[in-house]
């Protein structure tokens, strides 16, 4: 079962801090740490999301005069909330049904065979993730339009997409995918191929082997994956507005309206917390299944587990035609037409000026040439990161202890939908929470427009991300693995760097490039919260996007195309580091 | 392993305080100062902060709570679109001594409501780019010192909003049904030309809920036909003539037309389409952007003819409706508690200035507010703006945007 040796404790006296045995009422460096673990992650949270965001509820709830009931009322007996709320948990489900389905023969194609090209294949399901929502409406407002190839008479004639819920479907399909791909993949390529093999060979059918034995260990990370595309869907933004059409709203596309035009924070703070209700029970329902299904699995090194891809095995080929179909209707089609469309000029002359015109300041008011740009986006997505990935760990490790006492293990699971709930929160209202909460100079520094909140208020939305990476696999470590490196003698900290780390190099390089992404692309809170800098990549192509003239739409899609390139070779270059030279092949 | 007593007992401990510092931080913002305004590192200044009133807090910290204490920087918080050469800036540096710090977010709205939000703690020292459609909003929560010229607010922008048609489409059109060169009379003009046969199926709006543009050509039209219950009297819909705008030379066409509402139920029956932005509107739906959209007539700028010029720049291939016109201002003011005054109002009068109003067709794509400034050949050209567009009272914008927005959307989507 355990495929790992650890060869840690063997060179090494037994320490003197025996964690074997009980903890006694003195305090061990290994409480100290763990204590630490929680609060510095829980600190961070508070601060810079609880707070903000009740500040902002409370002063919806009447402020300084008291609780105003009655708002509540009027905002719940209005049909156009539920309404909104039906609206929300319809695309939640349907776009987590689809995505999940989708994800899971492509996360087999993508880490559990092995075929030329797969790298470029893994970085082009990452590239949406990032990609601006503006651009994103654009290219499929262009496939969806009479004569595009989404459209009726078009590829899939037929369907009457432009401006519906199957619009908006598709769209989130398009941005989730890689949520799903990456966090089942995750897992899937440390699966231990021989319990499968050993049910096999015990006379069992591919199809009954794979359904009894590889979906059950799996489902950790379906379950993982499914709540985090579920919250992503209930709570998208730009592509419901720019595809949704008129009428067509969410609960989310509400508060931002109440916020952000009729300040009518009262509306926005009962719909917040409808929408941490949905959120709320999402959580739970996902919860519940992981909960059942969580276990310990064997897993192994990376290498054992993929096999060349081979036209023979079944399953090969069907996820190889899932992937074809998914991966080139719904993300190389709305991806080529950018890349097409940035190539040309306005009368459809194939021309690199939109990329040259890119770095001159002076063209249609840029403001900035867009390498400063890029260099303000790189910068802003690596503090972020650095904050999100170290605290996101801290918290996976802490969420992945399997506690005795049924108050610990209620503790834990409490604590696991807390940390989930910046992801159900919408942007515009921690912003604002933000702008109300910091009004006091830290050290000299008004931190509301010292731009850095940018990467704070990015940071906690990958957080989330980064748990839910994490943690499947931390938790399908085998408990007694750990526990045999103790009783032989290694420190905490030492099973930590022997028996965890290794494992979850790799899914800890998916973290990054996930904390990084969000980072790239989000558009959010870096036009919410001020910032005196240079903007970033996203608000340059949306200032670009604001003005006439095909030169600079050519340049915003050219900025665009810019983006997801620089995401593409952010996730390769992960790949490849985690893959391979970290992780010493 | 298991987790240890300790631990579990840190992390309640920990949960209970944050929801403490949470709480009184609730309790602290309506009385202005805000207790926990330190984040989580002070904890004990947030439960003594839990009071109703502690804007004492602010007295005798002056210094230490400005953004910006030295009085040689000036802060200007505006929206996304703004935008200053780096030649007019260092401009504005020399003649004043002062740096400015540009502090850009969102859109108008986004704007004017952060500025109400944080009145008592502003973001910077002056703003700009808060509209009409807007400003009422800034004057009701008095967010706006008074400026030199007893004015809170000054326009530094103006743009015009109006119904945009392809030429190229048109004439098309009318050589196709009019193959001996009868040209224009099936080219729309006006509002009420958007509600005829000919026109069905050809236009597109733009959604006032999430555009600005969309809510200028609502006021336009709310303007032209009326609306009963805000005591507004339409003026008419139909082309200006003698400086009067008239119902039309066709007015049996539309005859019911007794307020702006009647007017959108039929521009739906009309198939009108309605986009969510003006982007995605103009460069995805409207045939003279020549990216591939299929319909001829959109709501845009009166400025956006200038850039869609013939291949050797002689004629612009779309033009802008000067008859369906709303006027949008873009104004600057100072903010209350600011920390630098002096440096705002030296601001604002630079904003006014001829060396920055002649720079903003080509930064910003609008129109100097100030009379007399020269405009770029090509605006002066191909993008004229309305002689005498629809107007709406600011106030009334204000008070009954919200009213008029869900009756749109009723009628719109109903």
């Amino acid at each position: 079962m355990v495929t790992e040796i650890v060869p840690a404790a063997t060179r090494r006296a037994p320490n003197r801090n025996r964690p074997a045995k009980p903890l006694k009422k003195r305090p061990t460096p290994y409480t100290l740490a763990l204590t630490l673990a929680v609060l510095l992650p829980l600190t961070f949270l508070a601060v810079f999301f609880f707070v903000p965001v009740f500040n902002l509820l409370s002063r919806g709830f009447g402020g300084e005069s008291g609780a105003d009931w009655g708002g509540l009322l009027t905002v719940l007996t209005r049909p156009r909330t539920w309404r909104l709320v039906r609206n929300t948990i319809g695309q939640a489900l349907v776009g987590t049904a689809i995505t999940t389905a989708l994800g899971i023969p492509i996360a087999y194609l993508l880490y559990r065979t092995r075929f030329p090209g797969q790298a470029v294949v893994r970085a082009l399901v990452m590239v949406p993730f990032v990609l601006p929502t503006v651009v994103v409406g654009v290219a499929f407002r262009s496939l969806l339009r009479p004569g595009g190839l989404l459209a009726p008479g078009g590829l899939l004639g037929g369907l009457n997409l432009d401006q519906s819920f199957a619009a908006v479907l598709l769209a989130l399909i398009f941005f989730n995918l890689s949520v799903v791909v990456r966090t089942v993949g995750g897992l899937w390529q440390r699966l231990d191929p021989r319990q499968e093999q050993a049910a096999r060979a015990l006379g069992a059918s591919p199809f009954r082997a794979f359904c009894t034995v590889t979906i059950p260990a799996l489902l950790p990370a379906i379950a993982a994956g499914a709540a985090l595309v579920a919250l992503f869907s209930a709570t998208a933004f730009g592509v419901v507005l720019v595809l949704g059409g008129t009428g067509y709203g969410t609960v989310e596309t509400e508060i931002y309206q109440r916020v952000t035009v009729f300040l009518d924070l009262r509306g926005a703070a009962v719909l917040s917390i409808l929408q941490l209700v949905v959120v709320a029970i999402a959580l739970t329902v996902s919860q519940h299944a992981r909960a059942r299904s969580e276990r310990a699995v064997a897993v192994a090194r990376a290498e054992n587990a993929a096999h060349r891809w081979q036209l023979s095995n079944r399953f090969d080929l069907v996820s190889a035609l899932v992937t074809t179909v998914t991966v080139g209707l719904l993300i190389v089609a709305p991806l080529l037409s950018l890349v097409i469309r940035s190539l040309q000029d306005g009368t459809g002359a194939w021309t690199l000026a939109n990329y040259r015109a890119l770095n001159t300041a002076t063209t249609g008011g840029l403001i900035v040439p867009v390498t400063t740009a890029l260099a303000m986006s790189l910068r802003t997505a690596a503090i972020a990161t650095a904050l999100a990935l170290p605290i996101g760990f801290l918290l996976a490790l802490v969420l992945s202890r399997r506690p005795r006492s049924r108050s610990g293990r209620r503790a834990i699971s409490g604590f696991d939908a807390f940390v989930m709930l910046p992801l159900g929160v919408s942007a515009v209202t921690v912003g604002f929470g933000f702008l109300i909460t910091f009004t006091r100079p830290w050290f000299g520094l008004d931190l509301r427009t010292s731009g850095l909140l940018i990467p704070v208020a990015q940071a906690v939305v990958a957080i989330p991300l980064v748990v839910r990476t994490l943690l499947p696999v931390l938790r399908a470590v085998d408990p007694r693995q750990r526990q045999a490196a103790a009783t032989l003698g290694a420190s905490p900290l030492r099973v930590l760097r022997d028996v965890d780390l290794p494992l979850i190099l790799r899914p800890l390089g998916t973290a990054l490039g996930f904390a990084f992404a969000v980072s790239l692309g989000e558009f959010g809170a870096t036009s919410f919260l001020a910032r005196p800098d240079a903007p970033t990549l996203p608000v340059v192509i949306f200032r670009l996007l604001s003005r006439p003239g095909q030169a600079n739409f050519g340049m915003a899609l050219a900025a665009a195309v810019l983006l997801g390139l620089l995401t593409a070779l952010v996730m390769a270059a992960v790949e490849r580091l985690s893959g391979t030279s970290l992780f010493g092949g | 392993m298991k987790l240890s007593k300790g631990a579990l007992g840190a992390f309640a401990l920990v949960s209970a305080l944050s929801l403490t510092l949470a709480g009184c931080a609730g309790g602290s913002v309506g009385g202005g100062a805000n207790g926990t305004a330190n984040g989580g590192d002070n904890a004990g200044a947030g439960s003594s902060g839990g009071g109703g009133t502690n804007a004492g807090n602010n007295d005798g910290n002056q210094n230490a709570a400005s953004p910006n204490p030295d009085s040689n920087s000036v802060v200007l918080v505006t929206t996304n679109s703004f935008a200053i050469s780096d030649a007019t800036k260092a401009a504005f540096e020399q003649e004043t001594g002062l740096t400015l710090t540009v502090l850009p977010v969102g859109s108008a709205g986004l704007l004017a409501n952060q500025l109400v939000l944080t009145r008592d703690h502003p973001l910077g020292d002056a703003f700009f780019g808060v509209d009409n459609t807007f400003i009422s909003r800034l004057v009701d929560n008095n967010v706006m010192d008074i400026l030199p010229t007893d004015a809170r607010f000054v326009p530094i922008t103006q743009g015009d909003v109006c119904v945009n048609i392809d030429k190229a489409w048109f004439a098309q059109r009318a050589e196709q049904r009019h193959p001996e060169g009868a040209v224009g009379s099936v080219t729309p003009t006006n509002l009420n030309d958007l509600l005829s046969d000919t026109n069905q199926g050809l236009f597109v709006a733009l959604n006032p809920a999430t555009s600005s543009p969309g809510l200028g050509f609502l006021l336009a039209t709310i303007a032209a036909y009326g609306d009963p219950e805000a005591g507004i009297a339409g003026v008419g819909g139909g082309s200006i003539v003698n400086g009067n705008f008239t119902n039309g030379s066709d007015s049996d066409l539309h005859p019911n037309i007794g307020s702006w509402q009647d007017y959108w139920r039929q521009l739906r029956e009309n198939g009108v389409l309605v986009s969510d932005s003006w982007s995605s509107g103009y460069f995805s739906d409207f045939s003279g952007a020549g990216e591939g959209g299929l319909r001829p007539i959109i709501v845009s700028y009166s400025s956006s003819p200038a850039s869609t010029l013939n291949e050797d720049g002689s004629a612009s291939t779309t033009a802008a409706l000067l008859d369906t016109c709303f006027r949008q201002y873009e104004y600057a003011g100072i903010l209350q508690n600011a920390n630098n005054p002096q440096g705002a109002e030296k601001l604002i009068q630079f904003l006014s200035s001829p060396t920055f109003q002649a720079d903003l067709p080509t930064q910003m794509w609008v129109y100097p507010a100030i009379a007399g400034t020269q405009l770029p050949d090509d605006w002066a050209q191909f993008a004229p703006q309305a002689a005498q567009p629809f107007e709406v009272d600011p106030a009334a914008i204000e008070a009954n945007r919200e009213r008029w927005l869900e009756e749109w959307t009723e009628i719109v989507t109903g």
